[in-house]
């Protein structure tokens, strides 16, 4: 039923935002839940101007309301003031397009995309009234799936979800909703839940933890994942759209201001670039780029269905499409009328990069961005970062000609292999590039640093490497701090270390951490991504309340035989190939874009049915 | 860029506000007229320079959660259009909680807006357990009053100023159980605008569910523009 209007009112009226909690956007999609059969409830576990921002969700959600017999509407985790607010006056969470208890649906996808949100998940659950635990829901409770990055190692939400969507989520959600449907539909009443679940677990990409049970040996590490029933597959092979889709090409259009307040067109998805620390490069190979037609028709369509300002170009590397210059002219000749302005994430540290910003007269305010990643050539080459000093200087020269007065710059610490001399070449590079903005741009030059502690992550060459530990990540911290020039002109952010600490457990963790995670939130852990918010004592706490040691995961250089939590999970990329990837890394040695040269990383071996269907040339792979 | 177009005419737009459009701040309502419009193709004037603007502007702030009858935008266009016409294209660019009322062309420099604001008329419903007799006389007893201190909050201070001029009139209309309803009167300009809230509270009427609707504004006639 729908929660009549003056109940939500009242609420509307007690919070701060209460833009996040109305729903009716433009574009938004409120189907008639009487005739529609199946109704699917999509969300992201952060406030709504982030997860209103998650491309992701935004084409699942047309994707689903294109079906005539299907819906999808949305939710987002309340902030404090309207979790509040709906305990007191005892309201379940709802859907924004209808304002329907989201327990009414009869699935729910929640995009995991980040590991310090996994909290929410479980604030959003309980103000739904769903249990928390996918062992402890009922027949009548809506099927909790989760999708997103995240789920390349979905065991530490193990314990929440009914199942859990790896790879690309287009034709995943679909064919999960079209065995609901006809589960739904068929005589005897709906199938038992774990039935339905069996089933489900046949399809590509998904993964049903209730299904499986994993083994340790006295030492912690696992012995094994053992499937309970003959419908779990041994291994769960990654969902692949084969070929970018038209979407969303009628996105809704926020009416309160979101963090990405703008059209997006998704231009390629994977990157060749093969960065060794960046999950993304592994997780969404292989390149599958969006033909210059196709891109310019769906930003007219996007331009004219949104009525945006502004369309940005959604990619791993923007510089790499290979049509990207015409594409931007035209599109910026075409819309002129209408102040239409574009931006490009993502730009490579090159000439070409100053060309396109210069066309697009990106970011003049918040400044040009470089991501050098690290500050010696050697610790580049570790992670297979192929920018050279002097691209990096030509370029931030370039920048500064043109007429740029800020640039942002990008530095990991904490990365494998790494020493004091290694770290002392960041404020090198730092202070140089100030130096030579302030020699062209005299008092106007301006640099914004950012420092962030590298995490290790699953499915990437440095999967078995230990997290840098605390005091060294701190002593590198005050020594970048001493050595970078004292100005007003330089502005530095750091990753704090216990959010670090955190959200490198929860990446790499077991199943084990589904107890952890659940009393930390009885604890009262909310928002951990948000500093005023996240509360690291409440998370030491449940550790020991549940005797997990958090330095298992932390601390541990992983054998390359190690069973490792994920390892149920084949996302197209062969472990062989990020072993022989970290053995390079710790040889210094570079493996060169993919696209000119393939280093077999299994994705063509995984994917050959699949490249076979479609026209040559539509992957980047050679 | 293009070359920077002159405005050629002016338009003004009487909208409704209703739904979750109660919710928008005026910034919020900036955005969604810039892209109704763009979505429509109207031909808007911008501001020059470097981060050019539409030229559209509204009578003041939107008071969050109040829905409405009567509020204004004026827009800069740089070819004339039919007012029937651009209420035609715009319509289905609509969002939900926003309805097109009617659209009149004014001289392209006229009085602005917010400039012209005199008055409004508000209808209230609050939930309260304060009966209709108590409210009558609360209202009776105010209105009898030559001068009515009240506090309100700007910028985080706390400001004493005089209610009373700010209350032309306060009409108790029937209502439901459980329920209070009436009609308000009340100043609006730069030299101060009454809120229903305030006046609620200078009643002693506390409430629980409180809904306002701006009913109708009482605009300074075009003859008297400069």
């Amino acid at each position: 039923m729908q929660i009549a209007d003056d109940r939500l009112d009242i609420l509307f009226s007690a919070v701060e935002k209460p833009g996040r909690y109305v729903g009716g956007e433009w574009n938004s999609t409120a189907k008639d839940w009487n005739t529609v059969p199946l109704r699917i409830a999509l969300g992201y576990p952060d406030v709504y101007e982030i997860g209103m921002s998650n491309m992701g969700l935004a084409i699942l959600y047309e994707l689903v309301n294109e079906q005539p017999d299907m819906l999808a509407e949305r939710f987002y985790t309340p902030w404090a003031d309207m979790d509040a607010a709906l305990r007191t006056v005892n309201l379940p969470l709802y859907s924004l397009e209808t304002h329907r208890p989201l327990r009414e649906f009869d699935l729910l996808g929640i995009s995991l995309q980040h590991e310090l949100t996994y909290s929410n998940v479980l604030t959003t659950l309980d103000l739904a009234g769903i249990p928390l635990l996918a062992a402890e829901r009922s027949e009548t409770d809506p099927l909790v799936m989760a999708g997103g990055s995240c789920c390349h190692n979905p065991e530490p939400m193990a314990a929440f979800f009914d199942l859990f969507v790896i790879g690309d989520g287009e034709n995943a959600l679909l064919e999960i909703a079209r065995c609901l449907l006809s589960a739904k539909q068929t005589g005897d009443g709906t199938p038992s839940r774990q039935r339905l679940l069996a089933r489900l677990a046949g399809n590509q990409g998904v993964y049903v933890p209730a299904l499986y049970e994993p083994r340790y040996r006295q030492d912690g590490v696992i012995d094994g994942i053992v499937p309970l029933s003959a419908s779990a597959p041994a291994t769960i092979t990654k969902a692949l759209l084969p070929e970018l889709t038209p979407h969303p090409r009628n996105p809704i259009v926020p009416t309160i201001r979101v963090i990405h307040d703008r059209g997006a067109v998704e231009i390629q998805r994977g990157c060749s670039h093969g960065c060794r620390f960046c999950q993304a490069g592994m997780i969404y190979r292989p390149i599958r780029e969006r033909s210059h037609s196709d891109t310019r028709s769906l930003i007219d369509e996007i331009v004219s269905s949104t009525g945006y300002d502004e369309v940005g170009m959604v990619s791993l590397s923007s510089s790499d499409h290979s049509s990207i210059a015409p594409i931007v002219r035209e599109t910026m000749q075409e819309h002129a009328d209408r102040r239409l302005s574009v931006s490009l994430p993502s730009l490579r540290i090159d000439s070409f990069s100053v060309e396109l910003a210069k066309m697009i007269q990106q970011s003049r305010k918040t400044g040009f961005t470089f991501a050098p990643e690290a500050g010696s050539q050697r610790l580049r080459d570790v992670i297979n970062k192929g920018v050279s000093e002097q691209d990096l200087f030509e370029t931030a020269e370039a920048i500064f000609r043109e007429g740029w007065d800020r640039v942002k710059l990008y530095f990991m610490i904490g990365l494998p292999t790494e020493t004091d001399e290694d770290i002392l070449e960041i404020p090198r590079l730092i202070n140089a590039i100030w130096q030579l903005g302030k020699s062209i741009r005299h008092g106007r030059a301006a640099v914004k640093v950012t420092i962030s502690t590298f995490v290790p992550k699953p499915v990437t060459p440095f999967q078995w490497e230990p997290l840098t530990d605390r005091a060294t990540i701190q002593a590198r911290q005050r020594l970048l701090r001493e050595h970078i020039q004292r100005t007003r002109h330089i502005q530095l952010s750091w990753s704090e270390w216990d959010a670090t600490w955190l959200e490198a457990i929860l990446s790499r963790g077991d199943r084990r951490l589904s107890a952890v995670i659940l009393r930390a939130w009885q604890l009262g852990a909310r928002f951990d991504a948000w500093h005023e918010h996240f509360q690291p004592d409440i998370w030491r706490q449940a550790f020991a309340d549940c005797h997990v040691d958090p330095s298992f995961y932390t601390k541990r250089e992983r054998p390359f035989d190690e069973i490792l939590p994920w390892s149920i999970i084949d996302s197209g990329v062969s472990t062989r190939f990020l072993q022989s990837e970290a053995e390079k890394a710790h040889r210094g040695e570079l493996s060169p874009d993919c696209r000119q040269d393939c280093h077999a990383c299994g994705i063509l071996r995984s994917f050959a049915e699949q490249r076979s269907a479609i026209v040559p040339g539509t992957w980047g792979c050679p | 860029m293009t070359d920077a177009k002159q405005p050629v005419q002016r338009l003004r737009i009487t909208f409704a506000l209703s739904g979750a459009m109660r919710f928008a701040s005026v910034l919020d309502h900036g955005r969604t007229w810039e892209r109704m419009l763009g979505r429509a193709g109207v031909p808007l004037a911008y501001t020059q320079g470097y981060n050019p603007h539409p030229r559209i502007q509204f009578a003041g702030g939107f008071p969050v959660g109040y829905s409405s009858d009567c509020e204004r935008i004026d827009m800069l266009l740089t070819r004339e259009m039919a007012p029937e016409a651009l209420l035609e294209r715009l319509a289905p660019q609509c969002p939900r909680g926003i309805a097109l009322i009617a659209c009149q062309a004014v001289p392209i420099k006229t009085r602005s807006l917010q400039a012209s604001l005199q008055a409004a008329t508000y209808f209230v419903r609050c939930e309260t357990a304060v009966t209709p007799e108590r409210a009558r006389e609360a209202i009776d007893g105010l209105l009898e009053q030559e001068t009515v201190p009240a506090v309100r909050t700007k910028k985080g201070k706390q400001v004493t100023y005089d209610l009373r001029p700010l209350v032309h009139s306060l009409r108790l209309m029937p209502s439901e159980i459980g329920e209070l309803q009436m009609q308000m009167d009340l100043k609006c300009g730069a030299e101060g605008s009454g809120r229903p809230e305030q006046v609620l509270k200078a009643l002693e009427i506390p409430y629980r569910g409180l809904w306002i609707h701006r009913a109708a504004i009482e605009w300074a006639s075009e003859k008297e523009a400069p």
